[in-house]
């Protein structure tokens, strides 16, 4: 059915054009993707397999054949199928197939086709995996094709409304994706391929335009840069290597077409997903494109040869892949000292993981107690720098410790804090740039500097007595000193308040920084530098 | 015939050194926009941070070219045999290129060019020892004077304590800099020397605080063969400094008569003089306004 609006949707041109934004996009966002590529083998080439995949249909797109969208989205379509790599690469093929399913009946694509293809693509994405889990580029598919639905009920609902919509939740799904796989909540990395799918649709969403007589069109005039921001998503780091045990077992990533009469796409999904994982098989009865992970490319190749031709085939060896990248990312972070920190406490774990810069373990001290010696050595011994410094902020683990390794060890140093002020100014003194000795100067140094004072929040009640008393504990002139005030949640705004009126006031401090820190031990803690 | 020393403004030595020890100072380049000012020629040390926190975009530097070094070497050789070029660290500047270049084409066997793996008056102080050493015994060899040069170079160091961490942000070419983007906490950085490179050294809460580790640094060395305090526009911190290192010489001195046992750090203590001197843009670009340094040269100690 056509209408006013199909009329003002866009050509088969766009559609030409957009396949070209998202070519560049990925293609700026490569590197970004690869470094974020743990799922569902961390072997960094989600971004380089998206890429070429979305390429493979630039570079052989023959738009003078096809008369129409419709037969030209079919072309596209096929060509999206064969020219596929990786598991986000067939995946992304998906989109082009449900644009395909969108433009049977209309010529130009407006909402409603944009809304048909998101949800279709969804629905080819989920089927055309075996056992899909939650978190991937498939999540994010589901999520933008619901919103498109949502928001293209309204009355005034147009495409730029209802992508935009898309494109938001898309963003906020791509950050969720940590949340929802145990994988990727352990790597701290949103998944990669839903990244590149979100960045695919943000970047033609910037080149959408509507002239003044109401033609909707994606422009590239080469005046500004529609490619997103590349956003600050943390890539794999060492941490991830160190725990991960895998080695040479991954497998091959194989990938290839297969041509038959009366192909069963759910029937050789069920037979490869006996010989390998990953199962990714998409297409219709006459071609399809099949991905999985084996330990025995020939095996798949000749089951899959009873079924029909096969042909774009392609290889890889996941093991040289893992190990290439393990090795880049270790080396990346050649960190010759790391930092172990024996505390507990919700906000001081936090404040630590923020502040500190170079390499950081926390060791939780009820663990710590739980476990003998030999297994925190065992902790210790896997991390990979040269030196290790343990900063226990207890006396009697500090103790134990300094047993355990002795004195004169060199690679393993223990320096002891008593309480979380004068953990802080341990920590911010520590440079992994500098070498060890030094580290161990300014450490010890910043430690013995501190000052610490804990405060009962009954002693607020009496401002004079308590400005006796910090003078007295402090034991130098409060005047042009810095503060810093650790204080847990249970103080109120008021108390707070009092409290820094105080010391700005009546002590004449220099400065007062508030860190909300929980901990058994006080409710004010004042460490005067 | 004797030895000529050149050395370079980004060494920092003040200028009543540059006369007395007769160094042959070549000029930093520094761009405010499209002006181009010569260090220490067309532009003072104080007139440049004035313009630097007045101007919204951030002066870079650039180095001599070997042009520059080439006047210089060729006008000296007509006094002199040889020449000994001393400059901060190649890992910092091109400056050590520049010279390099220069001597390739005046002539290699005249002219040894030294990389002090240093900068500001880290490199400073190995030059002022040098000269002195030439000064007071004008017929050194200058392999003699290219050894003493490269050992005090491994033994000198530069600690600065930034009043903000502002300038090494916009700056971003003193790779310490991004040691301290994590957490948003008030903190004076401290970035030092290391094996030709300005890192990241510590991040205290307050000056008082980095002024008294820059201190503590200083005297924690043993064996010191020169000091300095090094400081962008003459401030309390700056002031403060000096006063604590060069004040030990006159206690020091007072106290050896006395029945006080000495502690460790009196020990080590440094009697010469403390210079005083100014940070060039080279560092003060990044540092930024407000920074103080020590430099020294010393033996770890033991």
């Amino acid at each position: 059915m056509t209408t006013t609006l199909n009329e003002n949707g866009l050509s088969s041109n766009d559609y030409i054009r957009m396949i070209k934004v998202f070519a560049i996009t990925l293609n700026e966002h490569r590197d970004v993707m690869n470094a974020l590529n743990v799922f569902p083998v961390p072997d960094a080439d989600t971004g380089t397999n998206m890429y070429i995949s979305i390429k493979g249909i630039q570079d052989n797109i023959n738009p003078d054949q096809f008369e129409d969208f419709n037969l030209l989205s079919k072309h596209i379509a096929d060509l999206a199928l064969l020219s596929a790599q990786g598991n986000s690469g067939l995946l992304i093929a998906q989109l082009f197939r449900g644009i395909h399913k969108s433009m049977t009946k209309s010529k130009t694509l407006g909402l409603n086709e944009f809304v048909d293809a998101l949800e279709s693509s969804y629905e080819f994405a989920q089927s055309s995996v075996y056992k899909p889990e939650e978190g991937t580029i498939i999540t994010v598919m589901r999520e933008c094709a619901q919103v498109a639905k949502e928001y293209s009920k309204y009355a005034d609902a147009n495409l730029e409304t209802v992508f935009e919509a898309v494109i938001e939740r898309a963003k906020l799904a791509v950050g969720e994706t940590k949340e929802q796989m145990e994988l990727l909540k352990r790597a701290d990395v949103v998944d990669s391929g839903a990244y590149g799918f979100s960045v695919m649709l943000e970047a033609a969403f910037n080149c959408l335009e509507r002239d003044d007589s109401g033609n909707l069109s994606i422009r590239i005039d080469g005046t500004h840069s529609f490619v997103p921001d590349i956003l600050e998503h943390n890539a794999l780091d060492k941490s991830f290597f160190e725990e991960s045990s895998h080695d040479g077992d991954w497998g091959y990533c194989t990938v290839f077409a297969l041509t038959g009469d009366s192909l069963n796409v759910e029937v050789i999904k069920e037979e490869l997903s006996n010989l390998g994982r990953s199962v990714v098989v998409s297409g219709s009865d006459t071609v399809c494109k099949i991905h999985v992970h084996v330990e025995d490319p020939e095996e798949v190749l000749r089951t899959a040869s009873k079924f029909g031709d096969i042909s774009n085939k392609n290889i890889t060896n996941m093991d040289e892949q893992y190990k290439e990248m393990r090795e880049q990312i270790l080396s990346q972070h050649s960190d010759e000292i790391s930092l172990i920190v024996i505390t507990e406490g919700k906000g001081i774990e936090g404040f630590l993981k923020d502040n500190t810069y170079g390499s950081l373990k926390i060791v939780k001290t009820s663990d710590f107690l739980k476990m003998p010696l030999e297994d925190f050595a065992d902790k210790v011994s896997d991390i990979s720098s040269k030196s290790k410094i343990i900063v226990s902020n207890n006396e009697e683990d500090y103790q134990k410790i300094l047993n355990f390794y002795g004195q004169s060890n060199k690679d393993v140093i223990i320096i002891g804090t008593k309480n979380d002020a004068e953990l802080v100014s341990a920590i911010l003194s520590f440079s992994p740039e500098q070498d060890v000795e030094g580290n161990i100067f300014g450490m010890k140094d910043a430690v013995s500097s501190t000052t610490s004072i804990v405060i009962h929040p009954s002693q607020l009640q009496d401002k004079n007595a308590l400005i006796n008393f910090l003078v007295e504990e402090s034991g130098l002139e409060m005047s042009n000193t810095f503060i810093s005030l650790f204080l847990s949640e249970s103080l109120d705004v008021d108390q707070i308040a009092h409290l820094n009126e105080l010391l700005l006031e009546d002590l004449g401090v220099a400065e007062v920084e508030t860190i909300t820190c929980d901990s058994k031990k006080w409710d004010i803690l004042i460490s005067v530098e | 015939m004797s030895i000529a020393i050149v050395c370079d403004s980004a060494s920092d030595i003040p200028s009543n050194f540059i006369k007395s020890l007769d160094l042959n100072e070549v000029a930093i380049n520094i761009n405010f926009g499209d002006k181009v000012f010569k260090e220490n020629i067309n532009i003072t040390g104080d007139e440049f941070y004035k313009k630097l926190t007045d101007t919204k975009d951030l002066p870079t530097t650039s180095q001599p070219s070997s042009g520059d070094f080439e006047k210089v070497y060729s006008s000296l050789l007509k006094k002199h045999s040889e020449i000994l070029s001393i400059h901060i660290s190649s890992k910092v500047s091109g400056t050590y290129n520049s010279a390099i270049q220069a001597a390739e084409k005046i002539g290699k066997s005249k002219i040894t060019v030294v990389d002090s793996k240093n900068v500001s008056m880290g490199t400073g102080l190995v030059i002022l020892a040098v000269a002195q050493s030439l000064k007071s015994k004008p017929s050194s060899k200058m392999a003699d004077l290219v050894k003493l040069a490269n050992d005090l170079s491994a033994k000198s160091k530069i600690l600065v304590a930034c009043e903000t961490i502002d300038f090494l942000k916009r700056g971003g070419r003193i790779s310490a800099g991004a040691a301290f983007f994590a957490g948003l906490l008030t903190v004076k950085p401290v970035i030092g020397n290391k094996d030709g490179e300005v890192i990241s050294i510590s991040r205290p809460r307050s000056m008082v605080k980095a002024l008294s580790f820059l201190r503590r640094e200083a005297e924690r060395h043993v064996n010191h063969q020169g000091m300095a305090v090094v400081q962008t526009t003459d401030s309390f911190d700056g002031r403060a400094l000096y006063n604590s290192l060069a004040g030990n010489a006159s206690v020091g001195s007072a106290k050896k008569g006395s029945k006080k046992k000495k502690n460790a750090s009196e020990e080590n203590m440094y009697i010469g003089e403390v210079i005083k001197a100014q940070f060039g843009p080279a560092v003060g670009t990044h540092a930024g306004p407000g920074a103080v340094g020590v430099a020294f040269i010393g033996d770890p100690p033991k």
